[in-house]
């Protein structure tokens, strides 16, 4: 062969090296400072904190225990209505009835859509075992990719924990992977086909004074005058 | 592609090892003589290598389809395919002898 061609088969070599070797980088999910840069992009966190602040929250729930009206909200973590409804419906709800002690939000996570839904759920759901299912829930919609694109990876996953005030990582990793935290989605999975939903977000809004359900993209003044319609 | 864990390699996003090899292949294409026709070949045997890595990523990992990376993989097999042109065209790969009788390496440069 000649020298050219010996030239040739050597780059062709080294190219094919390279590629393979930054394939595998890319499997093994790059060096820590890949890690820490998308941890540091998790947007939310002190928006949720500031919105928790001072109320109780249990399991997947937020507001006082002795509140007299229910509000469960079933949701999928990849809906981006559920999205809107998080940061445009929600907030005046928290601050207005649930701070107030009428009302206590509890979040059904529900995985119709796909894959990133289990995987949501379940970090949810682990969360929920500390108690901070309602934080973690808010703080992933302010990091919603697109669905089924693959976004609700572990290290979102985890970074969203990360970003979760009062919970321990590591309990939280343990506890994603756990027959507690799956059993939690089958049950908020069995809650929602007992509550006839059909489409996310949909609040079943009970009290003292009957039930109300609302579906899909509804406004805070809606839920608000729901929950004085039961109470 | 650009949500998912795949979308960067040890902190450097796809799109600027993607730039950066269109901005070689580009400088190959005005390159004279056998080291344009070995950078175009490089880049883009690298390009449509890691492109068909994109194109399982997308069908059996994250299960979504990229058109960006489909439209590119299309690119990179027709790169490869004028690199191969150029490289048989100008006799890159006949023995020293026969290439010097019929060098026209100038020409198809």
């Amino acid at each position: 062969m000649s020298r050219k061609g010996w030239l040739i088969g050597g780059a062709v070599v080294v190219v094919i090296a390279v590629v393979v070797a930054l394939i595998v980088v890319s499997v093994s999910g790059g060096d820590s400072s890949s890690s820490e840069a998308s941890t540091s992009e998790i947007k939310g966190g002190a928006t949720v904190a500031a919105l928790v602040k001072g109320l109780p929250q249990a399991e997947f729930a937020i507001g006082k225990p002795s509140a007299p009206v229910t509000v469960r909200e079933f949701v999928d973590p990849q809906c981006p209505v559920c999205k809107a409804a998080s940061e445009k419906t929600l907030p005046a709800v928290i601050k207005g009835p649930v701070k107030d002690g009428t009302a206590r939000l509890i979040i059904e996570p529900l995985t119709f859509i796909g894959s990133d839904s289990s995987s949501a759920a379940l970090a949810i759901a682990a969360a929920a075992q500390q108690d901070r299912g309602f934080a973690y829930t808010e703080i992933l919609y302010a990091n919603q990719g697109q669905e089924n694109s693959g976004w609700a990876t572990e290290e979102v996953l985890t970074g969203i924990a990360r970003a979760t005030p009062g919970l321990d990582v590591a309990a939280w990793t343990t506890a994603k992977g756990g027959e507690a935290a799956a059993n939690a989605v089958f049950a908020a999975s069995d809650r929602g086909q007992g509550a006839g939903v059909s489409a996310t977000p949909t609040f079943v809004i009970k009290g003292p004074g009957g039930s109300k359900v609302l579906t899909g993209a509804v406004d805070s003044a809606e839920v608000i005058s729901a929950i004085e319609a039961v109470s | 592609m650009q949500n998912s864990e795949y979308a960067q390699i040890a902190g450097v996003s796809l799109s600027y090892l993607g730039f950066i090899t269109y901005a070689l292949m580009l400088i190959s294409a005005f390159l004279p003589g056998f080291p344009g026709r070995l950078l175009g070949l490089v880049t883009s045997v690298g390009g449509l290598l890691f492109s068909l890595w994109l194109l399982y990523a997308e069908l059996f990992l994250i299960k979504a389809i990229c058109p960006w990376c489909v439209a590119s993989l299309v690119v990179m097999v027709l790169a490869f395919a004028v690199a191969i042109w150029r490289i048989v065209k100008a006799g890159d790969l006949r023995s020293d002898d026969q290439a010097k009788a019929t060098d026209a390496d100038g020409a198809t440069g």
